[in-house]
């Protein structure tokens, strides 16, 4: 899942600015995969251990300590953030999420600029409901 | 499908046997004393099947109320013939053991990783 373009991202609910990409990924990180006596092909598969992984992709400016000075890894916090379709606030979905950073990587480009990518993990609260909700 | 004494008990998710070793139990060479110096042969092996598999269920109950019959079944000695998923059969097999794996696992469904131990016992 990708969101271009998000609006209103914010942190333990203080602005997360410039930020062009939130992407969210899953993956098993423990797969059960059983096999029977019959042939060579699973009969039972499942992913009872999985992680959800909000990646954060934002410009930076010259000098900005502000938040990135709190953004370290282990930091666990509240991810929310909103989108539209459009400009305006019509069909704006909001996004929420608690959050443990794992890594905050600084890219400097040639012309200057940089770009910060945030890696975070999703935790779910109960570890059976889904630790990115959509409302 | 497999059965033991009749009883399917392990149906609800995959399970595979394997036999394990047969022939005599012997004793190596120099394991009862320093003079001893050939191999002892003693009895033969009691015919022993390992069952792996994997019961799942609807629930967490469903679940758990599978292990709980297939315990009291292996503390009765359950006795009888076993056959296996592919019809083959094993007469006089007792079910001693049942040991689950380290944890459940909840994902789409609820299941339990295990070893069970059928042995023939000697009369």
């Amino acid at each position: 899942m990708i969101f271009l373009n998000p609006q209103n991202i914010t942190l333990d609910g203080q602005p997360l600015d410039r930020v062009r990409a939130i992407t969210i990924s899953r993956r098993a990180d423990r797969l059960v995969v059983e096999h029977s006596d019959a042939g060579p092909h699973p009969t039972f598969v499942d992913a009872p251990e999985q992680r959800t992984t909000i990646t954060l992709v934002r410009d930076l400016t010259t000098g900005d300590p502000g938040v990135n000075a709190t953004l370290n890894p282990g930091r666990q916090a509240s991810l929310a953030f909103t989108t539209a379709p459009n400009a305006s606030d019509a069909d704006a979905r909001s996004f929420s999420a608690t959050v443990v950073i794992t890594a905050a990587e600084v890219d400097l480009r040639r012309d200057g600029s940089a770009t910060q990518t945030l890696r975070t993990l999703a935790v779910s609260t109960t570890g059976a409901s889904d630790p990115f909700s959509i409302t | 499908m497999s059965t033991i004494a009749g009883q399917a008990l392990f149906n609800s998710g995959p399970h595979r046997f394997v036999i394990k070793p047969v022939g005599m139990l012997i004793v190596p060479p120099l394991t009862f004393d320093p003079i001893q110096t050939t191999t002892n042969v003693i009895v033969p092996l009691e015919l022993s099947i390992m069952q792996t598999g994997r019961l799942i269920g609807a629930d967490e109950a469903d679940l758990w109320a599978q292990v709980e019959l297939i315990r009291t079944q292996a503390e009765a000695q359950l006795t009888g013939t076993l056959v296996d998923n592919n019809a083959i059969q094993w007469t006089g097999m007792t079910l001693l053991r049942f040991a689950p794996e380290d944890r459940a696992d909840r994902g789409r469904a609820v299941s339990l990783a295990y070893r069970a131990d059928y042995i023939r016992l000697a009369p």
